[in-house]
């Protein structure tokens, strides 16, 4: 291997706290925590632009979770990657890395804004009951109990025209059957639900 | 002798594994762990991944044998049971939910076939059984009708936990090991579960070890807290007093790594697992000679091991 290169990776192994010597073991001999950084060397070892990152803390103890996420953004600010997409099922620790976050729902856009704003103010019917569903510490059953999203997420198969969401949305209600259009909060906030206006952003957390 | 108030004793429990044949290898998965757990109560025992958490569970649910300590039902150490009438009545009040729900299930078989097994083989009164079954599945949120004529693999992973979580209503489960029970299903599914978790113990009386790796989800549901690292247990007590005053190394070392809506990480806190080692090695040395104490009413913490 050209000499410059392994150097490069040597220096990237200890950029994500990695002895250079786990060049010399196997996969199975390393830790899911050391597993998931070596990946991380490998796919940005050619400083790509963007990068897609599909999970990549769902596995991961705790304190692993926070050490991969909060090196995603750490090789962005060295300037090692452009921008990344981090797709995940877990908010609280997107918004702890995250600029922007977009809300899907069975294949369609729900909301999409500043982190700080969709956490804050969620202005969809769905992204609120999402959050609000979030057990946190602080939150105890006994003292206070969560509420689920009512029934399930429809069958994409037919599914045909309407808003994805409306058959488990509180809100629900005639202009629902239409596929909503994206429309414009503010110039960086964007929904997809007819009925926006009228819900406001009161927020449930 | 363990105490008879409590439901299940555990005491000085230790776990080795061998690994290879030739140039074996010793890992002591569980080491000398002691704890009660009162009837009806929630109790969270939190770890991460190599913790021994899971070993835990399965030592008290006999698929794996204890190199060392003892495990008491009702007063009773479960290493004594052996034949199988008395294995079988222990199964019938000590059961476990594990994460992956697809594995659980004989896919061959319906859910209809699964339940009458299930029903038959604990000898229950025959007459009863279609009632009796078409109740405990409303109870946990399922309509018989659509769900007993199904395979495993038509059904959700939500719709399939909740079949599990039937079946331990079924047979009158005193002790249900739920471990990492809802880590595999999503944001707006999981809490529905836990809920129903939590009103059919306190609705039953049943005792739960909530197994999980989430703070959060152990924050909401459980009355007490054990916190696990490396084998040993290193903190435990009353769920708010751990939560709000944690004292060992690796218990603080988890807070801080928790994600939560409303705080962000201290970006300028160089934060590192790994560090977590020398830490607890730190602790344990500054409070040499002192072992499990009490720092409150309820909380107790492994101040050297």
């Amino acid at each position: 291997m050209d000499r410059g290169f392994l150097t490069k990776i040597e220096e990237r192994l200890r950029f994500v706290n990695l002895d250079p010597s786990v060049l010399d073991r196997y996969p199975m001999e390393l830790s899911g925590g050391m597993k998931q950084r070596v990946v991380m060397v490998l796919s940005t070892i050619l400083d790509p632009d963007f990068l897609i990152a599909d999970e990549i803390t769902s596995a991961l103890d705790v304190s692993s979770q926070r050490f991969v996420a909060t090196l995603l953004v750490n090789l962005r600010e060295e300037g090692i990657i452009g921008s990344a997409l981090f797709i995940t099922h877990d908010l609280s620790t997107l918004y702890q890395i995250a600029e922007r976050i977009m809300i899907m729902y069975a294949g369609h856009l729900v909301e999409i804004g500043p982190a700080e704003e969709i956490i804050k103010r969620p202005r969809h019917p769905y992204t609120k009951a999402l959050i609000a569903s979030l057990p946190k510490v602080g939150v105890a059953y006994r003292e206070r109990r969560l509420s689920g999203i009512k029934g399930t997420p429809p069958s994409l198969l037919n599914i045909g025209a309407g808003c994805r969401f409306r058959e488990r949305c509180p809100y629900q209600g005639g202009q629902c059957e239409k596929t909503p259009v994206r429309e414009e909060i503010n110039e960086e906030h964007h929904i997809s639900c007819w009925r926006w206006k009228e819900i406001g952003s009161d927020n449930i957390a | 002798m363990p105490d008879k108030n409590y439901i299940l004793t555990v005491e000085g429990l230790s776990k080795v594994f061998k690994s290879g044949i030739f140039r074996p290898r010793y890992i002591v998965a569980v080491k000398d762990v002691s704890f009660s757990l009162p009837a009806g109560t929630i109790c969270s025992l939190i770890g991460e991944s190599g913790s021994g958490k899971t070993t835990i569970g399965k030592l008290i649910l006999k698929l794996i044998q204890p190199t060392a300590g003892h495990i008491y039902y009702r007063g009773r150490e479960i290493g004594e049971i052996r034949n199988k009438e008395e294995l079988k009545k222990y199964y019938q009040k000590v059961q476990g939910i594990f994460q992956d729900p697809f594995a659980t299930f004989n896919h061959l078989y319906r859910i209809d076939r699964i339940f009458d097994l299930i029903y038959d083989s604990f000898g229950y009164d025959r007459r009863n059984k279609e009632e009796k079954i078409h109740r405990v599945l409303t109870d946990v949120n399922l309509d018989p009708g659509r769900t007993l004529g199904r395979f495993p693999h038509q059904l959700s992973g939500g719709q399939l936990q909740r079949l599990l979580i039937a079946r331990t209503l079924l047979m009158d489960v005193e002790i249900l090991i739920a471990d990492e029970l809802i880590s595999m299903l999503d944001a707006s599914t999981r809490i529905g579960i836990l809920n129903l978790l939590v009103d059919l113990c306190k609705k039953n009386g049943m005792s739960i070890l909530f197994i999980t790796h989430d703070l959060n989800l152990g924050y909401y549901i459980s009355d007490y807290t054990m916190i696990m690292y490396k084998g040993r247990l290193v903190e435990m007590g009353n769920t708010k007093k751990v939560y709000q005053n944690p004292v060992h190394p690796y218990t603080r070392m988890l807070f801080r790594s928790v994600p939560d809506l409303n705080r962000k990480w201290d970006k300028g806190e160089e934060f590192l697992p790994e560090q977590v080692v020398h830490e607890v090695k730190e602790f344990y040395r500054r409070h040499q000679g002192r072992h499990f104490e009490e720092v409150e009413k309820d909380h107790r913490v492994l101040f050297c091991d």
